[in-house]
C-alpha cells in the first residue's frame, strides 16, 4: 500500500507521530520565567501550504476547497480566520487562539486532516507568532517557524523593510537550544515574507 | 617616509615576488607553446589585452550593476561618507568618487575602480547594521587600502594570462573539432601535427590551471597586504580583527532567501552544496579568516598601529 501511495503521490512526510514536535512550543511558553527572558505566544498561528510542489495525480485546487470548507466548519474545531495565497502560490492557513495549548491541538489536528487529503508533502512549515521579554525590553515580536520537513525550529525577528533582526535571531535561538528545542543548524534559517499573523 | 617602512611585511612581499616570478615563467611557456603550435602570440596576446581592458575600464560599471550597488550622497550617508573622507586622507588618497549601498543582509563590502580617482567603495546594508563604528572603520580602511594598492589593477593584468590560457583552451578545442588538429596536412606530417598540437593543448590546460592558482594565491597576499595597511589608516588592528570575527560567525550563515524559494530548488536536489575543503581554499581568492585575524592580533600585540 505504501509502495502505491508513494508512487501516486499520496505519501505524506507529515505522520501524526511528528504532530507532536508542536508542543515543545508549549513546554517553552509554559514555563514562568526563562532566566530573565520570557518567550510567549500572540495568540495567533499559520500553516504554510505549498501549492506549487503536488503530486502529478492529485487535483491540488480541489483538495484545497475540500479542504478550506471542512476546516471552516466549526465541527473540526479550528476556527480558522481564513485562508490566503500569495506570490510564491502558497498558501496560509491561518489560526486564532489565545489559548495556547487549544492552538496546537487545532493547528495539529489541522495538518493530520491536510495530511489525510494526500497534501502531507505540501505542508511547508508552522508559524507561530511569539515575544520576548528581556530586561527593559518588553514584547519584542518575533516569528516561531517549525520546518515541517526537518521537524526543527528556528526564530524570525523582522525588522521591516525586509531586514531582519539577526542578532536577536540568535539570542532566541540559543536561549530555545537550552530549552532542549531542536533548533535548524544558522545555514537553514530562511526567511519569510509577506507573513499574514 | 617612517609610515611606509611600518607598512611593509618583508615575508609578504617576498612572497608576492615568487608568485609574481612563477606567473612570469607560466606566461613565457605560454608564449613557447604559441611559437610551437604556429600559432601567433602577438595575434592572441592582443585579444586578450582588448578582453583585459574592456574589463579594466568597465570594472566599477560592472561591478556596480551586477552587484545591485546604488550610490549614496553625503546627505543620505554623512557617517559613512565622513569615514570614508577622513580614512581617505590618512592613507593619502583621494576620496572615492562613489560611495555605494548594496540592500543585502549579508555583512559584505568591496573597492573597485581602475585607479583611486575612478574608485568605488560599497558597502552592504547587513555591514551597516551589524558592525559598530570602529568595527566598520577597519573594514572600510581594507577597502580603502585596496584602492591605494591598486590591486584593481595589479590583479586584472595579473588574470590577463587566465584570460588568454582560457582564450586558447576553446580555440583549441574547437580547432580539435572542425580542423582535426592538422590532419588535412599531408599525410606524412599529419600524425606529427596532431601529436604537437596535443601536446600544446595539454600544456595550455596545465598553464591555465597554475595559472588560476597562482593568481588565488597572488590575490591572498593582497588581501593580507590590505589587512596591513587599512590597520594602519585606522590605528587599530583589533577593529578589523573584530569585524571579521562577526562578518564570518554565525550570523553570516543566516541566509536571506525565502523559504518558499528553497522549497521550490530543493525538490532536485539531493546532494548539499560542497562546503569548504582542500581544494576551495587553494582556489580561493581571500586567506581563512582565522589566519587573518591572527596576523591582525599579531599587529597589534607589536603596537605598530602607534607608531602612525
Amino acid at each position: 500500500m505504501r509502495l502505491f501511495k508513494t508512487l501516486f503521490g499520496k505519501s505524506n512526510k507529515f505522520k501524526s507521530d511528528e504532530s507532536d514536535i508542536l508542543s515543545l512550543v508549549l513546554r517553552v511558553t509554559n514555563q514562568d520565567s526563562n532566566g530573565d527572558r520570557d518567550i510567549n505566544l500572540s495568540g495567533a498561528a499559520t500553516l504554510l501550504l505549498n501549492i506549487n510542489e503536488h503530486p502529478f495525480f492529485t487535483d491540488i485546487n480541489s483538495s484545497l476547497k475540500e479542504l478550506e470548507k471542512e476546516l471552516l466548519i466549526p465541527t473540526v474545531g479550528t476556527p480558522l480566520r481564513g485562508f490566503k495565497s500569495d506570490m510564491y502560490n502558497s498558501c496560509w492557513i491561518i489560526f486564532e487562539n489565545t489559548n495556547n495549548q487549544k492552538m496546537v491541538a487545532e493547528i495539529n489536528s489541522a495538518s493530520s486532516h491536510i495530511a489525510n487529503l494526500g497534501l502531507g508533502n505540501n505542508m511547508t512549515a508552522a508559524i507561530f507568532k511569539g515575544t520576548i521579554s528581556k530586561g527593559t525590553t518588553r514584547n519584542q515580536s518575533f516569528y516561531w517557524i517549525c520546518n515541517y520537513r526537518t521537524s526543527k525550529f528556528y526564530p524570525l525577528a523582522l525588522l521591516g523593510n525586509e531586514m531582519r533582526d539577526n542578532e536577536l535571531e540568535m539570542e532566541i535561538g540559543n536561549l530555545l537550544a537550552s530549552m532542549g528545542i531542536p533548533l535548524e543548524p544558522h545555514e537553514n534559517w530562511y526567511s519569510l515574507s509577506d507573513i499574514p499573523i | 617616509m617612517q609610515r611606509n617602512s611600518i607598512g611593509k611585511d618583508h615575508q609578504l612581499t617576498v612572497r608576492m615576488l615568487i608568485t609574481g616570478l612563477m606567473l612570469v615563467m607560466a606566461y613565457l611557456a605560454l608564449f613557447g607553446l604559441l611559437l610551437i603550435s604556429g600559432i601567433d602570440p602577438i595575434i592572441v596576446f592582443v585579444i586578450g589585452i582588448g578582453m583585459v581592458l574592456f574589463q579594466y575600464f568597465m570594472s566599477d560599471k560592472l561591478v556596480l550593476k551586477t552587484t545591485g550597488a546604488k550610490p549614496v550622497t553625503k546627505e543620505e550617508q554623512p557617517k559613512l561618507h565622513e569615514m570614508v573622507e577622513r580614512l581617505s586622507k590618512i592613507g593619502g588618497i583621494p576620496k572615492p568618487r562613489t560611495i555605494a549601498i548594496m540592500e543585502m543582509e549579508a555583512p559584505n563590502a568591496f573597492a573597485t575602480g581602475r585607479s583611486p580617482k575612478h574608485a568605488t567603495v560599497a558597502v552592504t546594508r547587513g555591514l551597516l547594521s551589524k558592525l559598530n563604528d570602529e568595527e566598520l572603520e577597519g573594514v572600510i580602511g581594507h577597502e580603502l587600502a585596496h584602492i591605494k594598492n591598486r590591486d584593481v589593477m595589479v590583479m586584472t593584468w595579473a588574470s590577463l594570462i587566465v584570460v588568454v590560457a582560457g582564450f586558447l583552451m576553446q580555440m583549441l578545442f574547437w580547432m580539435s573539432l572542425f580542423g582535426g588538429f592538422g590532419g588535412h596536412r599531408r599525410q606524412g606530417n599529419g600524425g606529427q601535427a596532431m601529436a604537437m598540437m596535443m601536446v600544446v593543448y595539454i600544456g595550455v590546460i596545465i598553464i591555465y590551471f597554475i595559472s588560476q592558482l597562482l593568481i588565488s594565491t597572488l590575490s591572498r597576499y593582497r588581501e593580507l597586504a590590505a589587512d596591513r595597511e587599512g590597520s594602519i589608516m585606522t590605528g587599530s588592528p583589533t577593529n578589523l580583527a573584530s569585524a571579521l570575527k562577526k562578518i564570518s560567525g554565525q550570523i553570516a550563515q543566516i541566509p536571506e532567501k525565502d523559504l518558499r524559494q528553497v522549497e521550490h530548488a530543493n525538490a532536485f536536489f539531493i546532494i548539499p552544496a560542497l562546503q569548504g575543503n582542500a581544494i576551495a581554499s587553494l582556489m580561493s581568492s581571500h586567506p581563512p579568516t582565522e589566519m587573518r585575524v591572527a596576523r591582525l592580533m599579531e599587529m597589534q600585540r607589536q603596537n605598530w598601529h602607534l607608531l602612525r
